[in-house]
């Protein structure tokens, strides 16, 4: 690159002012010559006046005595001037008088005064000698002019060589400083204008020391700095992975880091001086990141445009630069990966979803698919123990059947309620109940069980329990039921203590505490850790056998569910306690105890027409044994294979009640219950829906539909009278003759009754004990039942009880329970048999 | 009365080569002898007519004139004497000149004519 050299460049200044400087010197030095010698001329010229005036007065009286040696010594002594060229005295004639040195004397005129005249190397002087009036003579004086012409001429000399030697200096000096000064300044002026160029490689040199050399130097370094800063911004933004623009306030890109470039798809530099609407939409956010004032805003997510048209989101933050400029910085990362993933991540999501549906799918219809059969077995078993035709032996294989079947039964609700839980489908469903009936319930429930094992169950509920509490009754009796059933099942002698009480907390929280101890076998301190889990089961458990090892996994659940925790301890050899804590709502009075009825309905109370009931079900045998139950008490039966026959039947025959299977051919029951739900005076005729399934969807499907009520299939006989009566508004026989019930205010331990079971059998009459005993050992149900009512007559506790033992076919316990009755007769006296 | 020594070749002088020789702007005479010349005491009658009529000086330009010519060439007054003294210091002295009153005049002296 050429270096510019303007006119008024450093060097031209200088060599400006050094001609200056010899001009003004050079003249100066001229004019003081000049005058010099002027003044030299006057000097020589004023003092030969002086002389020849002086030596006028001293030649006067001179010549009047016409002393001619006194004349001569006189001129002699003119010889000293130095520049002395001739003097001479003359009389009034202009004959000489005296004379020294030689001359060519200018014509003396006495009446012409003084007269200097100058040429010749000389100067002449000429002076008529008056004195007192009378003219003498005249004096003429030459003073040579060499010695001044001389001087001047050496004065000259000086002056030029002077001036010379200034022009030379001046060169020199302004040679010197252009050397040293301009062409330092115009090479680093140079250099620095490479640079600003973008030649960053320029090199500086750096000359001398002087102040020069230190801007240079300092030049130097400063450019080493800004390289090295340069580079360093470079390195950042290119070591980038996300996409850096600078974007002006004219909204033009000013930069953009290579991660730009390649994101977009465009050539390298290609983008500067684009406007920011080229790459993305969303100019806006710049704009808001300078109109709010907001130094910064960032998460923003917009699309930036590739080259190709793409859209690709990015993950944009805006930031002004240095704070308050109008110049934004935007960054951005690219969205697309993570998008990818957050859509894989659905996707994955979704399939664990519909996965997760297809197994509750799956376990709904098992379910549905092992109830169906088994709702059969158990009618029919049930059934068939009502035929006193049937043997001993064929009961006794009958019972086996049916409690086969309870426990089936019993193992696909508990896996069902595991995988429940585990599916996170089980809701707490709190309602008002009452306490102590619970309790009473569960204490009859285990009484006979713990008896005939030999073992004391002692129930005890604190005072300070409220009578009415809000809370998931069902779940809570659940709980108990497997803790009162673990208790009696693990225990061989000695006594089960079930202990309910009631604290309430600083925050006014109600809290309802059971606890459940035992004298049995113990667990072991190794095994109570996972007693808790899913199918773990103790060694005893084990050596049992029978149970799924659920029930306390279930149990410990449904309490978390509640808020509280159940907790054991327990010793080998001594017994266990497991017992917990739950919150519960206080409820007012006046609720109605839903209190299951437990005793056996044995007829419709008369004055009432019979009832027209509608069986619907596909499978004949469900159909079967619920017909000829429901007719044993009175009521009017039609059956129907499925929905379309049941709208005929129902059209036709319109019974007060349908009861009606959900999975069916031809039409399922849903479809039949919205048919006759739209027919005119379809809502006049009730609904129970019978249902296999156990999923909380199907009911709510089905609760929906406009039925009245469902009841689960297995049906459970008193169930299904109970919510029959609900429907229909119907009156029962009962096999008691007592009232139904009411024991509101009497507190359950002190219930006299139902301590006293074996000393109430041991005060049956004999021959009634000898036939409940004839009549388990026959297996006849239906002399077993009926016995029981008959002790019903004088204690509705006991035979409840003796019921549940012989509902639930513990014939064993039946037996040895009256075998204590039946010795003691024997040994009084009695017959024997 | 401007005497001179009977010697001298002068019979008369114009005044203002009188006046050189009593100024004493001229030290000898042209025959080479010294100009020997005397002024009068202060107190001499005659003194201040001869100042005023020869040398064209009052008294006081005189003194005046002496004191200049004694600084700036080293020339002395001539000496000042009585007129009968002149009159005897020029008799004895060939270059000598002085002015006496017409009385106190003789023969020892020759009397120099002042022709204008």
């Amino acid at each position: 690159m050429m270096l510019r050299r303007p006119f008024h460049s450093i060097r031209t200044k200088f060599l400006l002012v050094g001609l200056a400087a010899v001009l003004l010197s050079g003249s100066v030095s001229f004019f003081l010559a000049a005058e010099q010698r002027r003044q030299l001329e006057q000097q020589l010229r004023s003092s030969a006046v002086n002389i020849a005036n002086q030596t006028k007065f001293v030649m006067a009286p001179l010549i009047a005595f016409d002393s001619r040696d006194e004349m001569k010594k006189a001129l002699e002594l003119l010889r000293t001037n130095p520049d002395f060229a001739y003097a001479r005295v003359s009389d009034g004639t202009g004959t000489a008088l005296a004379s020294v040195g030689s001359a060519a004397p200018i014509r003396c005129d006495a009446k012409s005064g003084l007269q200097v005249a100058d040429g010749g190397g000389l100067l002449r002087v000429s002076t008529p000698i008056v004195d007192g009036g009378t003219t003498w003579g005249c004096f003429q004086l030459g003073i040579s002019e060499a010695r001044s012409q001389r001087d001047a001429k050496r004065l000259w000399t000086i002056t030029i060589l002077a001036s010379l030697m200034t022009i030379l200096v001046t060169l020199a000096s302004g040679g010197y400083l252009a050397r040293s000064i301009a062409y330092p300044v115009a090479r680093l002026a140079e250099a620095v204008s490479r640079v600003e160029h973008g030649e960053w490689d320029t090199q500086i040199e750096v000359g001398s020391g002087d102040e020069v050399g230190q801007l240079a130097r300092g030049f130097r370094s400063m450019i080493q700095e800004l390289r090295r800063t340069k580079t360093y911004v470079e390195d950042i933004l290119h070591s980038m992975a996300d996409s850096l623009v600078v974007v002006d306030r004219e909204g033009k890109i000013r930069t953009a880091n290579p991660a730009t470039y390649s994101l977009l798809g465009y050539g390298e530099g290609t983008l500067l001086g684009e406007r920011i609407e080229r790459i993305t939409s969303g100019i806006e956010l710049l704009d808001a990141a300078r109109l709010q004032g907001e130094e910064s805003s960032s998460g923003i997510e917009v699309e930036y445009v590739a080259q190709n048209g793409v859209k690709i989101p990015v993950l944009a933050s805006v930031a002004r630069m240095g704070g308050h400029s109008d110049t934004v910085i935007c960054m951005a990362q690219d969205l697309r990966e993570r998008k990818r993933a957050e859509r894989e991540l659905l996707s994955a999501k979704e399939a664990a979803e519909s996965s997760n549906r297809a197994k509750s799918a799956f376990l709904a219809n098992m379910s549905h698919e092992i109830r169906t059969p088994l709702n059969a077995i158990m009618g029919y078993s049930q059934l068939m123990l009502r035929d006193s035709d049937l043997g001993w032996g064929a009961k006794e294989n009958l019972n086996i059947i049916n409690r086969s079947g309870v426990h089936l039964l019993a193992l696909i609700n508990d896996i069902l309620d595991m995988s429940k839980i585990e599916a996170g489908q089980v809701g707490l469903n709190p309602a008002p109940f009452d306490l102590p009936d619970l309790v009473k319930d569960l204490e009859v429930m285990f009484r006979l069980r713990a008896e005939t094992k030999g073992l004391k169950l002692d129930v005890d509920i604190s005072p300070d329990c409220r009578r009415s509490i809000e809370s998931d009754m069902g779940k809570l009796r659940q709980v108990l039921v497997n803790l009162l059933g673990n208790a009696v099942k693990f225990t061989e002698r000695g006594s089960i203590r079930l202990r309910m009480s009631m604290t309430q907390r600083e925050n006014r929280e109600l809290w309802l505490s059971a606890r459940v101890e035992d004298s049995g076998l113990g667990i072991a301190a190794e095994e109570q850790t996972g007693l808790f889990r899913p199918f773990v089961q103790s060694q005893s458990g084990r050596n049992l056998q029978g149970g799924t090892g659920l029930g306390l996994a279930i149990s410990q659940q449904f309490i978390r569910l509640m808020g509280g925790e159940i907790r054991l301890s327990s010793e080998v050899g001594k017994g266990s306690t497991f017992y917990f804590e739950v919150p519960v709502q206080p409820a007012d009075g006046g609720f109605v105890s839903k209190q299951m009825e437990t005793r056996r309905v044995t007829g419709l109370q008369s004055a009432q027409p019979a009832p027209r009931i509608l069986i619907v079900d596909d499978e004949p045998n469900n159909r079967g044994w619920l017909t000829r139950l429901l007719k044993i008490i009175g009521f009017s039966m039609r059956e129907a294979e499925d929905g379309a026959a049941a709208i005929r039947v129902w059209q036709e025959w319109k019974p007060d009640l349908i009861l009606m299977d959900m999975h069916m051919p031809v039409m399922d029951g849903l479809e039949a219950i919205r048919r006759i739900r739209q027919h005119p005076g379809g809502t006049e005729t009730a609904i129970i829906a019978l249902t296999a399934s156990a999923m909380d969807e199907d009911r709510r499907a089905i609760m929906q539909s406009g039925v009245n009520d469902f009841v689960s299939k297995p049906c459970q006989e008193h169930e299904l009278l109970q919510k029959m009566q609900a429907c229909l508004n119907l009156s029962y026989l009962y096999d008691g003759t007592e009232a139904p019930r009411n024991d509101s205010g009497a507190a359950l331990g002190s219930d006299p009754k139902s301590a006293a079971i074996e000393d109430l059998l041991q005060e049956l009459p004999h021959d009634f004990a000898r036939d409940l005993q004839l009549a388990i050992q026959n297996g006849d149900k239906g002399r077993l039942d009926q016995l029981i009512e008959q002790v019903g007559e004088r204690d509705v506790a006991v035979s409840n009880a003796l019921k549940d033992l012989a509902d639930r076919y513990e014939y064993d316990a039946l037996s040895r329970l009256l075998e204590g009755a039946v010795r003691r007769e024997t040994a009084a006296g009695g017959r024997p048999r | 009365m401007v005497i001179v020594h009977p010697s001298n070749q002068f019979d008369a002088l114009s005044r203002s080569k009188v006046s050189y020789l009593f100024l004493r702007k001229v030290s000898r005479w042209p025959w080479g002898a010294e100009v020997a010349a005397l002024d009068l005491a202060e107190d001499e009658p005659i003194r201040r007519d001869f100042a005023r009529q020869v040398l064209l000086m009052t008294a006081e330009q005189l003194a005046e004139y002496w004191i200049d010519q004694r600084t700036t060439r080293g020339v002395s007054p001539p000496l000042q004497v009585r007129a009968a003294a002149a009159k005897l210091w020029v008799a004895a002295r060939p270059g000598g000149i002085a002015y006496i009153p017409l009385s106190a005049l003789d023969s020892t002296v020759k009397v120099l004519r002042m022709d204008s």
